[in-house]
């Protein structure tokens, strides 16, 4: 479903050169639900990006799908992230102008649909994270859970193959975390849609399938989930 | 699409409203000012026209000369030569005459041929009608039809007169004439004479119209009409014409007359045009200042909406639209109220232009909808291009950089291209002004002074950014933490506060360079009338010297009566008739000024006037010379000894230039010439000013008395001292200005709202810290005086900066563009006062928009404003 093939990230961050990924090669299967973990500043967000067509690898490649994501142009990427992949982030990430029905909306609003079909598929998918009732309230009327569950029914919409999850429970309480990974946990359907976490609890990580430890840009080691239980050291896999 | 607009666009304007009105504002008062000054200048030069050429719009082409006129031989002549293509000749009176029993009130005099006083046989749309059955059988019998007023007139002629108007009695040319058997006269309102004479005017035969216009020679008419037949060739009747004519006229068509016109206040239009453009230039700057600023605040939903799938396009799109939707607001709300403006500036500007150039009547704008449609795709556009790069600022935007927050890049590259864009914008300007001779008239001169006021706007951020950095340890030692903290935020955001401040600095520098044209022009025109012009007294008829367009003719003998006056004849040293003619020299309308040479020798030589005493003595001695202006000597290239070759009434009229002076009468020249030379080629004996100069020590103001009291009313004399003179002079100037001040004040307005805009965002960018210095114990009244400081150096800032830039436009304007409009050479004068009050005002302006922003962050809520993310 998503690959990296030895993908290195550099940008400048004033005068600094920062070297965020540094050779970094996954694969996330079609069904798969992989967290990845790291300390701060390890790169694990910016794989997320990689993986997610927001960002472009400096060196290597980023596959989705089969498609070499740096072949793309810019509009071709732009399309595939409103189609196909779906994001939560740590800080949800909703336009505060907008009312939750809209800020789901958004993705099939910008795929050019009528207010009214948007609205319709949008109440669909708040229904989907039990928020139905809040529809018409804007996010600053939310909780901390509500919008995260917002920003879920929005990455949701459009039925995404891949949903990318960048710390989502890092601003919530452990009740409204439980709730939310319990959710993310029920996304990959029948081995049809693909999720990718990124977080540093390893409560969080533990609901993956599968956890990828990220230190200084480079997948340090992988864990394979069974039922609950880690079955520890094993080998990065290799594409 | 447009479900996307409206759901993130009007909302995102719902909630930033006040942003949105303060856009709108700025467009709408762009809008408004060019919409109004478009108005004003089209209207004005329209009436011009009609004041210069009435009736042009009837007529093909027009066979002319000047004030002098064109023999009525010669449209006989014209009648017979048969000249192919040549359909209709039309000889045609035109001026103005003063109705005695209306209180001398101007009406309009036309002269036409006989036959054409019904509808049908003249093109004017008037049509005499008898006014009552008696007296058109009076009329038939007596043959006393020679004369008709407007309907309007007839009445309150009636009124006046007791219903004796068919006897009324006006004044031309000195003289009071009866005319009998007046009849009225309907005027179609939308004929070609309705829009020029209203209802003021009177029409007599060809013949009785020129008795009264031209005395001395009734043998002259004011122009010829000439009428081509269906099909033919304009230009080869026009040549034909002309080679009949010879040097007794120009034969030309109203379009090229009105050419002659346009120059004369080009120049000025041009001015207030470019005020207009002015205000809306710093409009868009402000406007692409909130809208970089909405794109700045607005970078994290940028990513949120690529990171859902927006494209470069869509985000652009977006930017663009709202800004569009904006500009077209701003411009539906500007569009009426520049109307108004119009209507409001219409009266005072007409009186301006009557009193420098020449009368102009217009009762009403002509409100031309292309001039709107313009303006309002002016607003639009202004809007979409400030809305250019803040777009293509965000499309740009890496979604996950905008995402996850990482510092913008290429600040620098942004700083470079701002410095180019300004270099090339400065280098245009420069070469502009370097090579205006080479360019269209004005292009050059004009174009480079906008050139080089958008390049300094543009540099603007740039030199904010410096002046507060410079201005920082100043702050710091005389000010507390807020004035600290204000410094330090201004030189932190130059993007943000560097447009503003630099709309302040245009306003400022505009209205100082404008106080210093005043100053210098009003300096220089003074000094011209204390050291150059020797009367004490100016006489004229129908109004006072300085009325323009209400002076009537007068003749010598009403000279002769006021120095034999036993009142006041041993006070009076000498009478010097003096005749203003208007004519044509290089296609330019000049005046001739004529007077008796040899009078004003010897009533000068005694006094301190030497420099121009010995000229006036040569051209009293040396026949066919003239003296030229300094400003026509500048603008024609003309020097001592040249020839000027002038047409007289008779034919050519050769002059020698025997030197030059400074006169300030006319700003396309002035030539001086003797009065005896004068009347002899252009066989006019006409006055339209004495200089009456007193002997040593006799009493000004009780000698203008007494020729009020004597001949006031009775000949309709207006005296003015020289005091009045100057006094009305720089009441004149301020008010020719007074149209540049309003705009001006305009763009402060559009600048003012641009530091309500900035400061607010101010505010919310600074939300936080402004939350955590109340937190660790600062007081609403020192957050107040944070914002409110910050505000104060932008009106500091902005001020010093308009003075800096002033100085130098006012040199260049005084310099180059009036010595290029008007050969006008005038000394620099600084107008130190009135930059004070400028800067004053910057600060005061700026600290008073301050006030919103500053109350609200003064109400922010603590903990808010510290969770703020």
């Amino acid at each position: 479903m998503m690959e990296l093939h030895d993908v290195t990230k550099v940008y400048q961050q004033g005068r600094r050169t920062v070297h965020a990924v540094r050779g970094v090669s996954l694969r996330i299967g079609t069904g798969e639900f992989v967290s990845i973990m790291g300390p701060s500043g390890s790169g694990k967000s910016t794989v997320l990006h990689l993986l997610g067509a927001l960002d472009t690898p400096t060196t290597g490649k980023a596959i989705f799908d089969g498609r070499d994501l740096q072949s793309l142009s810019d509009k071709e990427r732009s399309l595939l992230r409103r189609q196909r992949i779906g994001f939560v982030f740590q800080f949800f990430n909703l336009l505060p102008t907008l009312t939750a029905g809209e800020n789901v909306a958004l993705p099939l609003l910008l795929a050019g649909q009528s207010r009214a079909a948007a609205r319709r598929l949008a109440l669909a998918s708040l229904e989907r994270v039990g928020l139905n009732d809040r529809t018409d309230h804007f996010p600053e009327e939310l909780s901390g859970g509500e919008m995260q569950r917002v920003a879920i029914a929005r990455a949701l919409v459009p039925e995404p193959d891949a949903v990318l999850c960048d710390e989502p429970t890092g601003n919530l309480d452990s009740a409204n975390s439980k709730d939310i990974l319990a959710l993310l946990r029920s996304l990959p359907e029948a081995g049809r849609r693909s999720v990718v976490m990124v977080t540093h609890e390893p409560a969080a990580a533990g609901y993956g399938d599968r956890i990828l430890h990220i230190r200084d840009g480079r997948v340090q080691n992988e864990e394979f989930i069974n039922n609950g239980r880690v079955a520890a050291g094993v080998e990065p896999a290799r594409a | 699409m447009f479900s996307l607009h409206r759901t993130l666009s009007l909302r995102y304007l719902r909630q930033r409203w006040s942003r949105a009105v303060l856009i709108i504002v700025s467009i709408a008062l762009g809008v408004a000012t060019l919409v109004a000054t478009r108005l004003l200048n089209q209207s004005l030069t329209e009436a011009a026209h009609s004041a210069v050429n009435p009736l042009a719009g009837t007529t093909d082409l027009m066979v002319v000369n000047g004030d002098a006129g064109v023999p009525l031989r010669l449209a006989r002549e014209l009648t017979e030569a048969r000249i192919e293509g040549l359909a209709e000749v039309r000889p045609l009176v035109i001026g103005r005459v003063a109705l005695v029993d209306l209180d001398y009130r101007l009406v309009w005099l036309l002269g036409v041929e006989q036959d054409q006083n019904q509808a049908q046989t003249n093109p004017y749309g008037i049509d005499k009608k008898p006014r009552t059955t008696w007296r058109a059988l009076a009329a038939v019998v007596f043959g006393t039809n020679r004369a008709a007023v407007s309907d309007g007139l007839a009445r309150e002629l009636d009124a006046n007169t007791k219903g004796k108007a068919d006897r009324i009695r006006v004044r031309a040319a000195g003289k009071e004439h009866l005319l009998s058997g007046v009849m009225t006269l309907t005027l179609q309102e939308k004929s070609p004479a309705g829009a020029v004479f209203g209802a003021n005017f009177l029409v007599l035969s060809v013949e009785d119209a020129a008795r009264l216009e031209f005395p001395g020679r009734p043998e002259f008419v004011s122009r010829i009409d000439l009428k081509r037949a269906p099909g033919a060739d304009l230009e080869r009747v026009r040549a034909a014409v002309a080679a009949y004519v010879g040097d007794r006229g120009d034969v030309t068509t109203p379009e090229v007359n009105a050419q002659a016109v346009q120059d004369v206040t080009a120049g000025l239009e041009l001015g207030f045009a470019l005020g207009g453009v002015g205000a809306l230039v710093v409009g868009l700057f402000l406007v692409y200042n909130a809208l970089a600023v909405s794109v700045t605040e607005r970078r994290h939903d940028i990513g949120i909406l690529r990171s859902v799938g927006a494209t470069r396009r869509q985000v652009a799109g977006l930017f663009a639209t709202e800004a569009g939707f904006l500009g077209l607001i701003g411009s539906l709300v500007g569009m009426p109220a520049g109307v108004g403006l119009a209507y409001v500036a219409l009266g005072p500007v007409q009186k301006v232009m009557s009193d420098i150039f020449m009368p102009i009547d217009t009762q009403e704008l002509h409100i031309r909808p292309g001039i709107l449609i313009s303006a309002a795709l002016a607003g639009l556009g202004t809007a979409l291009l400030a809305a250019l790069v803040p777009a293509v600022q965000a499309a740009s935007e890496e979604p996950a950089d905008a995402v996850r927050r990482a510092p913008r890049t290429g600040r620098w590259l942004l700083l470079f291209l701002q410095g180019a864009a300004s270099g090339l914008f400065l280098a245009a300007g420069l070469a502009c002004i370097a090579f205006r001779d080479y360019l269209p008239a004005r292009y050059g001169a004009f174009g480079g002074v906008a050139l080089l006021l958008i390049g300094g706007l543009v540099a603007m951020p740039l030199l904010t950014a410096i002046a507060s950095h410079l201005l920082k340890p100043v702050i710091r030692s005389l000010f507390g933490i807020e004035g600290r903290l204000a410094a330090d935020n201004l030189a932190r955001s130059p993007g943000r506060t560097g447009l503003v401040v630099g709309a302040l600095a245009a306003g400022a520098a505009l209205l100082v360079q404008t106080a210093g044209v005043v100053l210098s022009s009003e300096h220089a025109i003074l000094e011209w009338i204390d050291q150059r012009i020797a009367a004490d007294l100016f006489v004229t008829a129908g109004g006072p010297l300085t009325a323009g367009g209400q002076m009537l003719t007068m003749n010598d003998e009403v000279g002769e009566r006021l120095a034999a006056d036993p009142e006041i004849r041993d006070r009076i040293e000498k009478v010097v008739p003096i005749r203003f003619h208007q004519t044509n020299f290089r296609e330019r309308i000049v005046f001739v000024i004529a007077f008796d040479m040899q009078a004003a020798y010897e009533t000068l030589r005694h006094r301190r006037y030497g420099e121009d005493v010995e000229l006036y003595r040569r051209l009293a001695q040396e026949p066919d010379t003239a003296i030229v202006s300094d400003n026509f000597a500048a603008l024609y290239h003309v020097k001592p000894g040249d020839t000027l070759e002038l047409r007289g009434s008779y034919g050519p009229a050769p002059l020698r230039v025997l030197g030059s002076l400074p006169d300030y009468t006319w700003n396309r020249g002035t030539i001086l010439v003797n009065r005896a030379w004068f009347r002899e080629r252009f066989g006019d004996p006409l006055v339209d000013l004495f200089h009456v100069y007193l002997r040593p020590g006799e009493d000004v103001k009780a000698v203008r008395d007494i020729i009020t009291r004597k001949f006031g009313a009775k000949d309709s004399l207006a005296t003015m001292t020289k005091a009045e003179l100057r006094d009305d002079i720089s009441n004149l100037l301020r008010r020719l200005y007074g149209l540049a001040y309003a705009q001006e004040i305009v763009i402060g307005l559009v600048a003012a709202l641009g530091v309500v805009t900035a400061l607010l965002i101010s505010v919310l960018q600074r939300r936080r810290e402004l939350g955590l210095l109340r937190a660790v114990g600062a007081s609403r009244a020192q957050v107040l005086r944070s914002v409110l400081a910050e505000a104060l150096l932008m009106g500091a800032i902005g001020g010093a900066l308009g003075l800096l830039l002033g100085i130098p436009l006012e040199w260049y304007v005084v310099k180059f563009l009036l010595l290029d409009e008007a050969g006008f050479v005038l000394p620099l004068q600084i107008p130190w006062l009135a930059a004070g009050v400028v800067i004053g005002m910057a600060i005061l302006t700026a600290t008073l928009a301050g006030l919103g922003p500053a109350l609200h962050a003064m109400h922010l809520r603590i903990a808010e404003a510290i969770a703020y993310e």
